[in-house]
């Protein structure tokens, strides 16, 4: 091996490689740039669309950046005004609701999620292979058929129109797909460190809360990000649960902008836009810690 | 059972105990429900009727809608699912260069996949698709010299439709790029060094080193995708208005039960689902059995 | 100290939840009276406005309004039937009605209506009739949405040299006129059709020319589509418009035009005339420099009239625990206050036949034309009430068509396609 090293001729080799690497780099940026371009269009469209007025809307030949800008369509759209508030019930309300519910679920599901996949990654118990299968089964059931059986039982149970049927599944495991990504992350990390803890003395429970859980701080990242998301722009739940209109989240209030009759595009877009900037915001500040975490620890 | 056993399997099963909760009453139940469903005849506004396996007889022996919708959704999943897996690598290793302003491209990348596939993403892809003044045409027929009319007719025609859908598809590849991103970054660099030292070009690290390391990421991408897309709904609902038109060409398995439900034929509908869970498993436990390639560095405790 | 760290956290959380539970807590109202309803906003403005005045009348009654959007209206509703908290006064259209009434889900109306003696001619007798089947009536209306008006674009007509269309046009004139005000630009592409509609049954075609769907609107037993040579000749001529006289573009064309719908192509001008209902109305008011009006949709074959309308009301479900509350608050909100304020919008035109007769509705905004709905309402036909319509029309029917619209069959060949499909799913009642 060293000899190889040694033979490696020096200089030369090395200032072909650093340009070599350069010259990709350019072109990776060059790549992405593009690739960014697609991605990014959409969006654009989504924002040019939401300064218009309603006939600019489809216009022929299309416009792509109206004059004047119509800023007022956000407040508008935020406050669902001028078009016959109901009650008195604006996007805030739908934030706060969100925030609440998404928020929750976050705590919930990273918390559980976690606690359960421990013990499937590092608890051995009779029928845990056949346990952790069913498990993924319930991926695969569409939702569409629990659906009325699950209000049926949340019914039951008194929860209609409240907040509950939204939060308390995240607090019970937070899903199979959370699941199955924790066990990933812990089975990761070699057992020998759960060995030292518990030659330590070490409860299981010690285990998993000061060895396990913060080597996966990232993983953990990563669950809570994609739980909130799934929350904040989740429409068939809210709609099947909550009945009163103080109750409704965000991706129910862009239903507003819909009806039987025609769909206010400007305003929907201005509305779509408006909710999903936190959600961007969430991302650029927090990806730090999971992609590096997810890293790390690795999904090995 | 040794007392040590028993102690861990109680200690296990506290550890599970949401899990249990949740599965026994919040997912089995509706999920026996749902199979109960399925041998019985329900348009919720009256009693439930058993009819024994008459829903699964129409089913396949005389409806062809059924055949039509496992078709198209097989079509989708066996070209949306390996294409956007490369797409997804191929733009996690873009990501994980040692690029300025990397962080901003890996939001604008993620970004689509924030956005809900609801009905103003759907106005702008129709857009996209539209066969006289759609971008995507446009494009097609500057890179190849087609006329704009020669262009397939995507979402109007019976045989574009779905892959107008499936290219729809990759715009979300950021959301498989973030966890190719973790894997890619989780292989240590002594490995390409080391074979780098042995010689090894750019490409060949890729399958050495890359690809290897990459697997269990691979292996969980590839479960989780067959078992999203095989399930997909949202999209095709968005832009087909609910109808899977042309001609049923993009009626999907879940768009066609979801149809059921809203026909008041929920048994049909369970029994329908139930079909599609049994495929869905299949195909799960088929690579399970055929994942000898996986590469695990950790280990399951055994 | 990792005890006291997990307690506290366990004890935020409790709290948490429970604040949730405070802020997100249902009403455990078994004592109020639900109401659902789909709608726009204005529509649900109405509504607030009419269920708060109710409230005053009667401040014993507490009213929960459950606001909808139309797409999901059923599904929610049965999902809320099915868990045994289904509303008590529901809002419905014409065509799922026959879906809830064929169902058992709706509560027979006589016996309030006698009870109050209630005056029911003040309604249209043809769109009070839909809702009555066997004498009995199950729904009281509140508007009526005649399909057959034809908006059209006067400068288009002034360009063209064309003058405006009348109430009494025939088929073959519509594609005379349609052919003049079209508009193509040098390399042959069109840029204002003459015609466009973007209706998955061509019912007004059909119904025109003296077709039908089935051999009797309240019992049907036989589809007859695919055999009545009238409805051959209903969809042949729409296909014609696409393919033979070329003034009205192609159907599938709509599908990926980007959510721009009919209305938008009228406003932008990229078509003279398009087909819909008047609850387009509102919004073209507040187009400014537009000039528009709207026309009847013109005469079939043999003078013959005949076109499919919308329309909706309200009505109780049977399984409600209060319904002579139900009762109060319906014959509140379908009567004249709020056939009223629904005419004040132009959206719809109030099935109370007096509301509509009114300077409210016949006013003098736009379109100028309105009062041909009035006559409009004499025409209209409604789809065959059986369980499986609306499978029938998106799956079999539906489908088939697609292709000809596309220009890939021929009607002819569609309807031969179509038989024995159809008659192996006839038409169910029960």
């Amino acid at each position: 091996m060293t000899e190889k090293i040694l033979a490696a001729p020096a200089g030369q080799h090395w200032a072909s490689k650093k340009r070599n690497e350069k010259i990709s780099n350019t072109l990776v940026f060059v790549v992405l740039l593009i690739g960014s371009v697609t991605m990014l269009g959409p969006i654009l469209w989504m924002l040019s669309t939401s300064l218009k007025t309603a006939t600019e809307v489809f216009a022929i030949p299309p416009i792509w950046i109206p004059s004047p800008l119509h800023f007022e369509n956000y407040p508008t759209a935020w406050n669902i005004s001028g078009m016959y508030a109901t009650e008195g019930i604006t996007f805030t309300t739908y934030l706060i609701n969100t925030l609440i519910i998404a928020g929750l679920s976050c705590i919930g599901t990273t918390l559980s999620s976690s606690v359960v996949a421990f013990a499937f990654a590092r608890l051995r118990f009779p029928g845990r292979g056949p346990l952790f299968l069913l498990c993924l089964a319930t991926l695969m059931v569409p939702a569409q058929v629990t659906m009325v059986p699950s209000f049926i039982l949340f019914n039951a149970l008194g929860w209609r129109d409240t907040f509950y049927p939204l939060i308390v599944p995240a607090f019970l495991g937070g899903g199979a797909y959370n699941i199955f990504l924790m066990r990933q992350f812990f089975m990761s990390i070699p057992y020998e460190m759960d060995e030292a803890a518990k030659i330590d003395g070490c409860t299981n429970f010690g285990v998993y809360y000061r060895i396990l859980l913060p080597l996966c701080k990232p993983a953990l990242t990563t669950v809570a990000v994609f739980s909130f998301v799934y929350n904040w722009n989740d429409f068939m739940n809210p709609l099947i649960y909550l009945d009163s209109n103080s109750k409704k989240t965000l991706a129910l209030g862009l239903t507003n902008f819909i009806s039987l009759y025609g769909q206010d595009y400007h305003l929907l877009m201005a509305a779509s836009l408006l909710i999903s900037i936190p959600i961007a915001i969430m991302f650029l500040v927090g990806q730090r810690y999971f992609i590096q975490g997810i890293a790390t620890t690795g999904l090995k | 059972m040794t007392s040590a056993e028993r102690k861990e399997a109680i200690s296990a099963f506290v550890f599970l105990a949401p899990f249990l909760v949740w599965m026994v009453f919040l997912m089995g139940g509706p999920i026996l429900a749902a199979f109960f469903l399925s041998f019985c005849k329900w348009d919720i506004l009256n009693p439930i009727q058993f009819v024994g396996f008459d829903n699964y007889k129409t089913m396949f022996f005389d409806d062809p809608r059924f055949w039509r919708s496992m078709f198209n959704t097989a079509y989708f999943t066996l070209l949306s699912v390996p294409i956007g897996m490369v797409l997804s690598i191929i733009v996690a290793i873009l990501m994980n260069q040692k690029v300025k302003g990397i962080e901003a491209f890996r939001t604008i990348f993620y970004l689509p996949s924030v956005m809900a596939a609801g009905v103003a993403m759907a106005v702008l892809w129709k857009w996209i698709f539209n066969a006289d003044s759609g971008l995507l045409n446009y494009l097609l027929s500057t890179l190849t010299g087609l006329p704009m009319s020669e262009c397939p007719k995507w979402l109007a025609s019976e045989a574009w439709s779905k892959p107008a859908l499936i290219i729809m598809s990759f715009w979300n590849v950021g959301s498989g790029m973030i966890i190719y991103l973790a894997g890619l970054q989780g292989i240590p660099t002594t490995l390409y060094e080391a074979a780098e030292i042995d010689g090894a070009n750019k490409w060949q690290q890729f399958w050495t080193v890359t690809l290897p390391g990459l697997s269990p990421v691979i292996f969980f991408q590839l479960i989780i995708s067959i078992v999203s897309s095989f399930q997909i709904f949202n999209q095709v609902y968005v832009m087909t208005d609910g109808r899977g038109g042309p001609a049923d060409s993009t009626l999907v398995m879940v768009l066609y039960i979801y149809q059921k439900f809203k026909y008041f034929q929920m048994g049909y509908a369970s029994a329908l689902a139930w079909i599609l869970f049994m495929v869905i498993m299949l195909a799960t436990w088929v690579q399970f059995k055929y994942s000898k390639w996986v590469y695990y560095e950790g280990e399951l405790r055994k | 100290m990792k005890n006291l760290r997990l307690l506290v956290v366990s004890v935020a959380c409790l709290l948490l939840i429970s604040s949730a539970a405070l802020i997100g807590c249902g009403s455990k109202s078994s004592g109020k009276l639900k109401i659902s309803s789909w709608g726009d906003l204005q529509e649900n403005q109405i509504l607030v406005d009419l269920i708060n005045d109710f409230q005053k009348l009667h401040p014993d009654i507490q009213i929960e309004l459950q606001r909808i959007p139309f797409n999901e209206y059923v599904t929610k509703l049965l999902t809320q039937i099915a868990g045994n908290v289904g509303p008590d006064v529901i809002f419905t259209e014409v065509e799922n009605f026959s879906d809830l009434y064929l169902r058992n889900a709706l509560e027979p109306l006589d016996p309030f209506i006698q009870n109050d003696k209630l005056d029911m001619s003040v309604y249209y007798p043809q769109v009070l009739d839909r809702f009555t089947v066997d004498k009995q009536i199950y729904v009281i209306p509140r508007d009526t949405a005649p399909i057959c008006v034809i908006y059209y674009n006067k400068k288009a007509f002034d360009e063209a040299g064309v003058a405006y269309p009348t109430d009494d046009w025939t088929y073959e004139q519509f594609v005379s006129v349609a052919k003049k005000v079209m508009k193509t630009d040098k390399s042959g592409k069109v840029t204002r059709w003459g015609f466009v509609d973007d209706w998955v049954m061509p019912q007004p075609w059909i119904y025109d020319f003296g077709g039908s769907y089935a051999n009797d609107v309240k019992h049907p037993t036989q589809w007859t589509f695919a055999t009545d040579p009238n409805t051959l000749a209903g969809v042949q001529f729409r296909a014609d418009l696409i393919f033979k006289y070329k003034i009205m573009m192609p159907p599938s064309q709509m599908a990926e035009m980007g959510g721009m719908g009919t209305s938008d192509m009228f406003v932008n001008g990229s078509t003279a005339m398009f087909l819909s209902g008047l609850w387009k109305t509102p919004s073209f008011r507040q187009i400014k420099n537009f000039q528009w009006d709207v026309v009847m949709f013109p005469k079939g074959p043999n003078g013959n009239r005949a076109f499919g309308t919308g329309g909706s009301g309200y009505g109780i479900l049977k399984n409600s625990t209060h319904k002579k509350e139900a009762w109060e608050l319906v014959k509140y909100i379908s009567g004249e206050e709020g056939a009223k304020k629904l005419a004040a919008t132009g959206l719809a035109q109030p099935a109370l036949m007096a509301a509509a007769n009114s300077a409210l509705f016949l006013d003098n905004q736009d379109p100028h034309n309105k009062k041909m709905l009035l006559d409009g309402v004499k025409y209209v036909k409604y789809s065959p009430m059986c369980k499986n319509w609306s499978e029938t029309v998106n799956s079999i029917i539906g489908p088939e068509l697609d292709r000809v619209w596309n220009g890939s069959e021929t009607p002819a060949d569609a309807m031969q396609k179509l038989k024995p499909q159809l008659d192996k799913n006839p038409p169910e009642l029960n």
